[in-house]
């Protein structure tokens, strides 16, 4: 599982976690989250190919990733 | 009544010496509006990285010095690529202060001065710091988004080289253009930025700069405008990652304070920094259904100019050229042309025009709605 923040007011999930609240301010609390997320979309990097993927709650984040990815894979934030 | 009295562009392409650049533009808007220098009793200066690609500092009185208005109050906005757009807005309310009749909006950008890593290191500037770290830049993160756009409407890359193909065959004909026309090819063949983008995708790094003078009299009224912002990390978003949802915002703001609507709108400059842009924001500025806009942008065989409304008559940034700083206003001189029907490729009957320009990944975007006076 990895570390994350669900906000009580809007329910705003974020991924590293935030002390407030990005979408209201509000005080947030601590959330865990399972590492493996759908892939929005990507790109190459200098490197391999970097992916926007989304975690459960919205929470979004950059995984990297060795092989092209398709958009809707599951991707694991440790890989 | 707010209005644009004379306007001025230079040529767009490489001329990195920013006194000669600030000097002809200025020239250019007094000599339209019919003024002399002394007539001009504010100036907001344009420019969203000056120091770092020039190392001329307090740009604001720099300018003011250069263009011969030492002495007259001088602000210098900065909103990244939107700076001109956003001058203009702060133009609109600081003109009707007192003594405060003609305001003079100047915008510059000298970037080629510095090798193409450098001015892609400055231009990254403009990102979240976690994004930079995490191997993300400017066109990679709108690679994302052309790749999820793509994807979700079926559109293929071919199309997007038809859009360069139609901005470079306009640009031909616009004798301020950095670029003329270049084949498909040509495009097609060019090295990949950033997957899908390729080099022909993507607008250069421009010399350049644009000046207006607004008064509360002129031949081109300033009608609406409207501004958004939005989270800066693309992760912090929760829009779909097509969009963006700042363009969305300020077209509501703007349409929202008039009479006029997106149907009476006869030609658009918006911020084509990357060829999928020119149809992702057609489509959130509200003007064709998302998905669509490539049908509307892409080469339409016979005239490059496409159905109405007119989009990026003048090449747009892609072929124009995109000094970042100055390139809301030399949008906006573009339209003046069009209104006033003196553009190098005239869109015919143009009364109203509209400018979309963004101030880096989707956010601080500026939208203005001109109207020609009768
Ligand atoms: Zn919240």
């Amino acid at each position: 599982m990895i570390a994350a923040s669900r906000c009580p007011a809007c329910g705003r999930v974020a991924a590293p976690p935030r002390d407030r609240c990005q979408g209201c301010r509000a005080r947030t609390d601590d959330e865990t989250l399972d590492p493996e997320g759908t892939v929005l979309t990507y790109t190459s990097g200098a490197e391999g190919w970097i992916a926007l993927v989304e975690l459960a709650g919205g929470a979004r984040t950059w995984v990297q990733a060795p092989s092209e990815p398709t958009i809707g894979e599951r991707l694991s934030v440790d890989a | 009544m707010v209005a644009i009295r004379g306007s001025g562009l230079t040529s767009l392409g490489r001329e990195p010496d920013p006194s000669s650049l600030v000097r002809a533009a200025v020239d250019r808007a007094l000599s339209d509006a019919g003024l002399d220098v002394d007539a001009i009793d504010a100036l907001v200066v344009a420019n969203a990285a000056g120091e770092a690609f020039t190392s001329i500092g307090n740009v604001s009185v720099w300018t003011a010095t250069e263009a011969g208005l030492a002495g007259t109050p001088a602000i210098r906005v900065d909103t990244g690529p939107s700076s001109g757009l956003a001058a203009v807005s702060t133009a609109r309310g600081w003109l009707g202060a007192p003594g405060i009749d003609n305001v003079l909006v100047l915008g510059w950008e000298a970037m080629t001065s510095v090798p193409t890593e450098e001015a892609t290191e400055i231009l990254a500037g403009l990102m979240a710091a976690d994004e930079r770290e995490a191997g993300l830049s400017l066109p990679r993160l709108v690679a994302c988004l052309t790749r999820a756009y793509l994807d979700r409407h079926d559109r293929s890359l071919a199309e997007l080289d038809r859009v360069a193909h139609k901005a470079h065959r306009l640009a031909e004909a616009n004798p301020i253009a950095q670029f003329g026309e270049v084949t498909l090819d040509e495009i097609a063949a060019s090295r990949v930025v950033a997957d899908p983008l390729r080099l022909m995708h993507c607008a250069p790094l421009t010399d350049g700069a644009a000046a207006l003078v607004v008064a509360d009299e002129g031949p081109v009224e300033i009608a609406s405008m409207g501004a958004a912002s939005d989270h800066l990390a693309y992760t912090q978003r929760r829009t779909p990652p097509e969009r963006f949802q700042a363009t969305q915002d300020a077209a509501e703001a703007c349409f929202a304070s008039t009479e006029t609507e997106r149907s009476d709108v006869d030609v658009v400059e918006l911020h084509d920094a990357f060829v999928s842009l020119e149809a992702i924001n057609l489509e959130d500025l509200g003007f064709v259904p998302d998905g669509e806009g490539l049908d509307h942008v892409a080469e339409p065989e016979a005239d490059a100019l496409g159905p109405s409304p007119a989009v990026n008559p003048s090449g747009g940034l892609k072929a124009r050229g995109h000094p970042v700083g100055a390139t809301g206003l030399a949008q906006t001189v573009e339209c003046v042309d069009q209104c006033l029907d003196r553009a190098a490729n005239p869109v015919a009957d143009a009364g109203t025009a509209l400018v979309h320009s963004i101030g880096g990944f989707g956010n601080n975007v500026h939208v203005a709605l001109l109207e020609a006076r009768p």
